[in-house]
């Protein structure tokens, strides 16, 4: 595990480096997600200010920045699934199985370098969000077990989703299908709270409530009911050994040169 | 050698874009799925939304399926003729590609920006996008005039011409950074949040800025304003005929400029 987080971090600093010798690229990358968040921001204050919908402004734009931010932290924006797929269609994974270390510490460290501008903009987000909505009773316990159990869920889901590159000659469509559904049901198009009871309910059933939603109710200092850290929970232990089984198995399947 | 004429060279790179989408089939399946989930989420997202609301910002549902509609137009056009191609674009600077290009007898814009259309692509990813929308939209609530609907398309089609001309412009920077993708991908975000903005309640200035700096909204906000009533049509119009003249005349001049700055291998 201590070699896993060694490489993470090397995987990160060589890949990020490429920012040095194209900065534009840093500026810009920042300023494309700056954008985006502002757009979507904006989007959910006009509708908080000028329609009839009871929910406070602050609240709606506090959620989406934490939500914007929580994005890239959280891996819920599936760029890890795209990053595995594209390893394994141009054959760029040979090399990395052929080390010594786990492939998948060497993915999450590729992808956290490459999403190093959107990183320090999401710490913003979050922050800014957290303190234009978020009540004072922020309980850290809810938080931390919140934040690592979304992290778990969307890392497994990567995997498992990614995996498919490993049957499938092109896996895109499918992993835009995923990140599609996802981001209504894990509340990134709109808000839970605003969909109907059974939606609720069947979102936090399934890992996709955990996986984003829960987290940012907790730093925006909701109450949280028990059953769905309990059921987040659960489906982080769960996805975790079925993403160690569907990996292996799509290893036994896999053929490159050298290996 | 004598020039290869335009639509030789149409004819030829559709064909070749037709055999490449082709070439895979499955992922045309894929890529059908992966449309329709979000159109499908989209539409779930409005009516999710308008199960709490009457009106966002004084348009109603059917307005706001309206916008989406030709916000999606808008991405659909922008994402076969002008970001894509785009993308091969900057490669292409970056890894001597344009040598090549430069040295046969056709437009080297022209064949780049044909030759990795995706045409089939686009039919097969637009139409599952547009067609639920058109037909979800409840056409007897929104009230048109011929005369609002002309300006609209006409504002709607200079929209789409100087969203082309700020990608090129965006891609041609890399004539002198050597890569270039993330300033399209500021571009990008854009497209995939205006389709639901509206601007009629947003501060005049604000409104202005947002026109500058993402003319994207010109093709779905100020034309669905324009044919709604809700504008000012002949403002718009000469406004956005400026707008689009100034682009284009601003893209010769950074092409020029550009091929000035460009040097390579054999160049």
């Amino acid at each position: 595990m201590k070699r896993g987080l060694k490489v993470i971090g090397l995987s990160a600093y060589t890949t990020a480096h490429r920012y040095k010798e194209y900065p534009i690229e840093f500026f810009f990358g920042f300023f494309a997600r700056f954008v985006g968040v502002a757009l979507l921001t904006y989007f959910w204050f006009m509708v908080g200010q000028y329609s009839d919908l009871t929910t406070d402004t602050k609240q709606l734009v506090g959620y989406y920045l934490i939500v914007s931010g929580a994005m890239v932290i959280l891996l819920t924006d599936w760029q890890l699934a795209h990053n595995i797929k594209r390893h394994i269609k141009f054959g760029q994974i040979n090399p990395i199985l052929m080390k010594p270390v786990h492939p998948l510490f060497i993915f999450y460290g590729i992808q956290f370098g490459s999403s190093l501008p959107f990183v320090i903009l999401s710490i913003i987000n979050i922050t800014i969000g957290t303190i234009l909505a978020s009540s004072h009773s922020l309980n850290p316990f809810v938080i931390v077990l919140g934040l690592v159990n979304a992290v778990i869920i969307n890392i497994c889901l990567n995997v498992l989703v990614g995996c498919l590159a490993f049957f499938f000659v092109e896996a895109s469509g499918m992993i835009n299908t995923a990140n599609h559904i996802s981001r209504l049901l894990q509340g990134m198009l709109i808000p839970l709270y605003l969909t109907p009871l059974w939606l609720q309910n069947a979102t936090h059933v399934l890992p996709f409530g955990a996986s984003l939603f829960l987290p940012v109710q907790a730093l925006m200092g909701k109450d949280i009911p028990t059953w769905h850290l309990v059921s987040g929970t659960i489906w982080s232990m769960v996805l975790m050994f079925l993403a160690l089984v569907v990996w292996r198995r799509s290893m036994r399947r896999y053929e490159g040169v050298g290996i | 050698m004598s020039r290869i004429s335009t639509l030789k060279l149409l004819r030829v790179n559709f064909k070749n874009s037709f055999q490449k989408s082709t070439a895979y089939f499955s992922q045309n399946w894929t890529n059908l799925f992966s449309t329709v989930g979000y159109t499908l989420t989209q539409i779930a997202l409005i009516e999710l939304l308008f199960g709490n609301i009457t009106q966002l910002g004084g348009f109603s549902k059917d307005e706001i399926l309206l916008l989406m509609f030709f916000g999606q137009i808008n991405f659909y056009v922008i994402a076969t003729f002008s970001f894509f191609p785009a993308q091969s674009f900057i490669e292409a600077i970056a890894e001597g590609g344009m040598d090549l290009i430069f040295t046969k007898p056709v437009p080297p814009v022209l064949h780049i920006f044909s030759n990795n259309t995706e045409y089939i692509g686009a039919i097969r990813d637009a139409l599952p996008a547009i067609l639920p929308v058109l037909i979800l939209i409840n056409w007897s609530s929104l009230s048109f005039t011929l005369l609002h609907v002309l300006i609209g398309i006409l504002v709607l089609c200079m929209g789409l011409i100087l969203n082309h001309v700020i990608i090129f412009v965006a891609s041609s920077v890399s004539f002198w950074t050597g890569s270039g993708s993330n300033i399209l991908l500021t571009y990008f975000w854009s497209q995939a949040i205006e389709p639901k903005f509206v601007l009629e309640k947003t501060a005049y200035i604000f409104r202005l800025l947002l026109l500058l700096f993402l003319p994207s909204l010109i093709v779905s906000a100020v034309s669905v304003s324009v044919m709604l009533g809700k504008s000012h049509a002949i403002f718009w119009l000469a406004a956005v005929f400026i707008v689009c003249y100034l682009g284009c005349m601003f893209a010769r001049f950074v092409w020029r400029r550009a091929l000035r700055e460009y040097s390579s291998a054999s160049s």
